[in-house]
């Protein structure tokens, strides 16, 4: 499996997966099978805003645990001494979903979409009914959705060939998605994140293509291509998290937090991470 | 669509008067009949609710094809636009002006945001001025000013 990680720590993460031994802290939630990864021991690299952001992620993973396996230091912390007594690997580790990581949220909305039109209704609805805390992070919320699910639409499908067809129609052209090729969206709402989550049935993006996109130097729309070629520069601005499951020729789904602050400054100062876990060939 | 942008404009002697309402968005169309005798274009944008990435494609289109003497300003400027403003290149063209644009602030007894106007030209530097509430009490800038106010630094 090919696997990515595109943060500004990249070398921290690989140096701590290579390490033979370092400590994973958790503890329980009181009230039911669950564990919070809330620190790492031996890998002082890693700061604060790394390690909240992957607290929410491992409770799934964690309820096949042998307690036994680990010693514990105090009634509700464990240390695992050795990532080897894991019961997960690194690619569950990093591979995410709504469904797998547990953000204690409730789903808010869920629907197929077949085509721009659908796309652009829902978008606009959606977004002018739902309540958010705040205006400025329901702003970002349905930019991002916007973005994902154009991107979606237009970028993903492909012909039996692998030949791109929409990915240079302007996007104020209509099309439509083949029957059964429709895109899945996802809208999840907890305390603490909004999450928002599109899956096509094509499996075309490439993580070169997104790490391309994300390393621009200068943001600046592009001349050629149907969209702008900024899209996945506004999402990373503002949310705290993406992530890209691809499965080649098969599916990508794409799934962007965003943290819920008291205040806007809040986020403005938060981490922003993007993931990519890449499976399947050409 | 529902909620695409609607554009109005209006001649006012020299200076063309260009008011957007709604998303700015892949459906986004503008273009302006005759800049003679036209020295100044005014985009009222209070009322623009999204820019996505089709439609920043769209207004840059827009506004590389007026021709360079031709000043631009931009007024009442929301927190959507603002946030492209800061990431794109060459949003702001050299001969652009924004006036106005609005700002968030957070007001702590009443735990709720607000947003204020801003004129540029009464700003000091990048610091944000202070506001308070009803009660007197001071809102606090939600946002980092460093950041929020980085197309200013673009215009200079």
């Amino acid at each position: 499996m090919k696997l990515n990680i595109l943060t500004n720590r990249v070398e921290k993460f690989e140096k701590c997966l290579k390490t033979s031994k370092f400590e994973l802290l958790f503890n329980e939630s009181p009230d039911s099978n669950e564990y919070n990864l809330i620190d790492f021991e031996n890998c002082p690299e890693f700061d604060d805003s790394f390690l909240v952001t992957k607290c929410a992620y491992f409770s799934d993973l964690l309820k096949g645990i042998n307690r036994s396996s680990f010693s514990r230091i105090k009634p509700d912390y464990y240390i695992c001494s050795t990532f080897d007594e894991l019961p997960f690997r690194v690619d569950d580790f990093l591979k995410f979903s709504s469904e797998k990581f547990k953000i204690d949220g409730s789903k808010v909305f869920e629907s197929t979409i077949n085509g721009s039109a659908e796309y652009r209704k829902l978008v606009s609805k959606f977004f002018a009914d739902y309540k958010f805390h705040s205006q400025i992070f329901g702003d970002r919320a349905r930019l991002v959705a916007d973005e994902i699910i154009s991107n979606s639409i237009y970028n993903s499908p492909v012909d039996e060939s692998g030949n791109p067809l929409f990915r240079y129609v302007d996007r104020s052209e209509e099309v439509k998605l083949d029957e059964g090729k429709e895109i899945l969206v996802k809208f999840i709402e907890s305390d603490n994140a909004f999450v928002i989550q599109c899956k096509d049935s094509y499996g075309s993006l490439l993580s070169e293509t997104v790490k391309n996109y994300l390393y621009k130097e200068i943001i600046k729309p592009e001349k050629r291509g149907g969209g702008a070629g900024i899209g996945i520069s506004v999402v990373f601005q503002n949310s705290n998290a993406i992530f890209y499951n691809i499965e080649l020729n098969s599916s990508t789904e794409v799934t962007v937090l965003l943290r819920k602050f008291k205040q806007n400054k809040d986020f403005e100062i938060s981490s922003r991470e993007v993931f990519i876990n890449q499976d399947g060939d050409l | 669509m529902d909620g695409d942008a609607k554009v109005k404009q209006q001649f006012d002697d020299d200076k063309i008067i260009v008011e957007v309402d709604g998303s700015i968005n892949e459906n986004f169309k503008i273009s302006i009949d005759g800049f003679d005798n036209v020295k100044t274009v005014d985009f009222n944008l209070d009322k623009v609710k999204m820019m996505n990435s089709s439609g920043v494609k769209n207004w840059f289109n827009f506004i590389h094809s007026i021709p360079d003497a031709i000043k631009l300003n931009y007024k009442n400027v929301p927190p959507v636009i603002i946030m492209q403003m800061n990431l794109v290149e060459g949003f702001l063209t050299k001969n652009t002006t924004v006036e106005s644009f609005y700002a968030p602030y957070y007001d702590e007894s009443n735990d709720c945001e607000v947003f204020k106007l801003l004129v540029t030209s009464e700003l000091q530097g990048l610091n944000a001025p202070t506001f308070k509430n009803e009660d007197g009490e001071d809102l606090e800038f939600d946002a980092i000013e460093e950041v929020y106010f980085k197309f200013l630094e673009k215009l200079k």
